[in-house]
């Protein structure tokens, strides 16, 4: 049952039925992914979010194909039934809708890094904001309710839950990334630091390492895998998307030298899809050996 | 001059191993009896388990068999889509008397019906089923000489060919990065199949009418892939590109081996045999491609346009040594003689063979799987006057088993593997004479 629970609640979301890996190879799905072709989309590649009204960025995946999205300072909340066919990319006249504003004097007038998961019957989501990061509660994903103030110091949060059903976050410390944990998911407490920028020469993230966003899994071994999608920043100021992951409940996380993706920034995972941040829209990147059937005729209702 | 000719005949270059009739075994009699054969092979599959034997034969001996062995193999519950192999088996032996000698001439081969060779080149971090995937796509052809040196000791080596592969591709022309549908790109490509040989030598000693041993080396070999791509061109009229890509790999390697054979026969009716196989695994090459690349694109007197960003040189290539381990392999074989008529005689087999895997637990970066191996086997012959039918059944168990990864951030993580595979086929004889 505990298995069940963590499976449900990773967060991330899980995936998409539509995609099939036909080489059947074991893999963490964690990368290395490539860039959607353009037959494998509506709009053009690799964007799966992007229109003339808003610049997009900082995707969080939920499950069922849903996707919050920081447009305009606000939180918006769009869905794609196969993953990629999201409602408002390129639509005119349809944008997703806004289900999040800052609105609060220690917010400071702008939203971001969203990340939601669910937790009983609602759907949580946290967010960064001026002075720390947020919490807002849901029934259905679209109405939210905020708490009072920031639940802890940092930005750009990713939650999942801890085998003995805590609450975990991995957020931005200004650093690198750090760990709070929670048996309420309200009140968090710093634990330690978990990953630091790699400072090697040349590396993808020699300079930079932060936006997690985390997934869990038990591995065919049976162990807890805590899996983390990173931007790095090399010396040069690229970005890419790193894989770093760790065993079990506690203690820091180790990284693969190879990116999981080469370019863009504030990594959004829902098996087999990456969302990333990318020139104002949000791309998407499945895993390197993942067959897609076309694209879905037209995208859903938000 | 016997004894000249007959240590000739033993240091013959040559061979005779390659990879189906390690994992299949070669003729269904053999097969049947857990290819524990070295010691009581003969006829054509001699030209595999021990080409001393092939001498035994006094008649013209002419063989000729089918076989099939299907792979079940799987990698976290999926399957992964192993090959089968199957083919033609056949093959013959001709004896002749020169000066008083006897000697025999012995071809062989195993013909599949669908690749007669596969290459490929993998990543050294993606999963493969290492030992049954590619390396058993292949031709394999042995062609030996046996020699009685007394009556009761028979030597033999022979000859094999395989064959590497170097390929050239040259790509020229122009590329239009603006406008990829105007660019102009001419090819060629020039590939060429070497032949390479390898040795392998036996003997046989018949102790008594009931007691034969056997002692077989197979030399270690190597097939070679070596690809060369060159790209050169302009690019949109704004700089010239040259892209210089040689490939090094080994996409078959057969590790030297030393078989020690022995068989008996318990009265009339019952003859049980084993072999002992010793493979010098911890010679193993990686198939992991080495590569040496040059990239050379100068930037355009005004530099690069904006939004486009000139390609890099792939980041070279750390192989991972792979420190396979030696193993030894134990075969057991039993024939009973169940049926024994003035014309007819008709024969039950068995079988049984374990092979360790010599892979280390695959807990870094690369991934080559196997598993131990148990194969059983079991078969029946039919013979009558000069024909012999044979028929064989084995089944190989890899039971699943764990890799557990150390990197937590690996990509391709925990894994369970295993599966199994069965091969049946016939072979039908004909010998002009008698083996001895």
């Amino acid at each position: 049952m505990k298995r069940a629970l963590i499976l449900v609640l990773v967060a991330c979301g899980t995936g998409n039925a539509d995609a099939s890996t036909p080489d059947a190879l074991p893999g963490a799905e964690m990368g290395p992914f490539r860039t959607l072709a353009n037959t494998e989309l509506k709009g053009t590649a690799p964007f799966v979010l992007q229109d003339s009204h808003a610049i997009y960025t900082d995707p969080a995946a939920l499950d069922g194909g849903i996707l919050y999205v920081v447009a305009n300072g606000a939180i918006v909340r769009t869905r794609a039934d196969d993953g990629r066919t999201f409602y408002g990319n390129g639509q005119i006249g349809k944008s997703p809708q806004v289900v999040l504003k800052a609105d609060r004097p220690w917010e400071g007038g702008a939203l971001a890094g969203p990340s939601a998961i669910r937790r009983g019957n609602e759907v949580l989501l946290f967010y960064s904001a001026a002075g720390g990061i947020g919490l807002a509660r849901s029934a259905d994903g679209l109405a939210f309710a905020k708490e009072p103030g920031p639940v802890l110091i940092g930005a750009s949060p990713s939650v999942f839950t801890a085998q003995d059903g805590s609450g975990r976050m991995f957020y931005n410390d200004g650093v690198g990334v750090s760990e709070a944990a929670s048996s309420d998911f309200v009140t968090w407490r710093f634990i330690e630091p978990v990953l630091r920028p790699s400072l090697q020469s040349g590396a993808f993230d020699a300079l930079g390492a932060s936006d997690p966003c985390v997934s869990t899994r038990i591995t065919p071994a049976g162990r807890f895998h805590v899996r983390v999608l990173y931007t790095g920043r090399n010396e040069a100021g690229a970005t890419a998307i790193g894989f770093a992951a760790r065993y079990g409940d506690d203690g820091p996380l180790e990284r693969n030298p190879v990116p999981a993706y080469t370019t863009g920034s504030a990594p959004a995972y829902a098996e087999p899809f990456l969302y990333v941040a990318q020139t104002n829209a949000i791309a998407g990147a499945v895993l390197l050996d993942t067959a897609l059937t076309p694209p879905a005729a037209a995208p859903p209702t938000p | 001059l016997k004894r000249a000719l007959a240590l000739a005949v033993f240091l013959a270059p040559g061979i005779a191993r390659a990879n189906p009739p390690d994992t299949y075994g070669f003729g269904s009699r053999e097969t049947a009896m857990g290819n524990a054969a070295a010691a009581e092979t003969g006829g054509f599959a001699a030209n595999y388990y021990n080409p001393a034997a092939i001498a035994r034969s006094h008649g013209l001996d002419v063989s000729a068999g089918y076989f099939v062995a299907a792979h079940s193999f799987e990698m976290n519950g999926r399957d992964s889509k192993v090959d089968p192999v199957r083919g033609f088996v056949g093959g013959l032996v001709l004896p002749a008397d020169i000066l008083g000698q006897h000697f025999a001439f012995g071809v062989a081969m195993h013909l599949p019906d669908e690749q007669l060779s596969r290459v490929r080149a993998l990543k050294q971090d993606t999963p493969r089923w290492e030992l049954y995937d590619t390396r058993n796509q292949r031709l394999y052809l042995a062609a030996n000489i046996g020699y009685e040196l007394w009556s009761r000791i028979w030597i033999g080596g022979g000859l094999a060919f395989m064959s590497s592969t170097t390929a050239r591709l040259d790509i020229t022309g122009s590329a239009n990065i603006f406008a990829p549908d105007n660019s102009q790109l001419r090819h060629e490509v020039d590939a060429d199949l070497t032949a390479v040989r390898y040795p392998q030598a036996g003997i046989r000693i018949k102790l008594s009418d009931d007691i034969a041993l056997a002692a077989v080396y197979r030399g270690q070999f190597k097939l070679d892939l070596d690809l060369k791509a060159r790209l050169a061109g302009d690019i949109s009229g704004l700089t010239s590109a040259l892209y210089d890509l040689e490939s090094t790999s080994v996409n078959a390697f057969v590790p030297q081996q030393f078989v020690l054979g022995g068989s008996w026969a318990f009265g009339k009716r019952v003859r049980a045999t084993f072999d002992w196989t010793w493979i010098e695994w911890s010679a193993y090459v990686s198939p992991t491609p080495r590569l040496q690349t040059t990239l050379d694109v100068p930037p355009p007197p005004g530099g690069w346009p904006g939004g486009i960003t000139p390609p890099t040189a792939p980041a070279p290539i750390t192989i991972v040594p792979l420190h396979l381990h030696d193993r030894v392999v134990p075969h057991l074989g039993l024939e009973w003689k169940a049926l024994a008529l003035a014309d007819h005689a008709g024969f039950v087999r068995t079988g049984y063979e374990v092979a360790k895997s010599p892979f280390p637990a695959q807990s870094g970066v690369t991934s080559f799987v196997d598993r131990d191996r148990h194969t059983f086997s079991a078969g029946l012959g039919w013979a009558w006057r000069g024909v012999m039918l044979d028929a064989h059944v084995q089944v190989a168990v890899l039971p699943d088993a764990t890799t557990r990864k150390a990197n937590p951030a690996d990509f391709t993580g925990d894994f369970t593997a295993g599966g199994h595979f069965i091969n049946a086929g016939l072979t039908a004889s004909y010998l002009f004479g008698e083996r001895r």
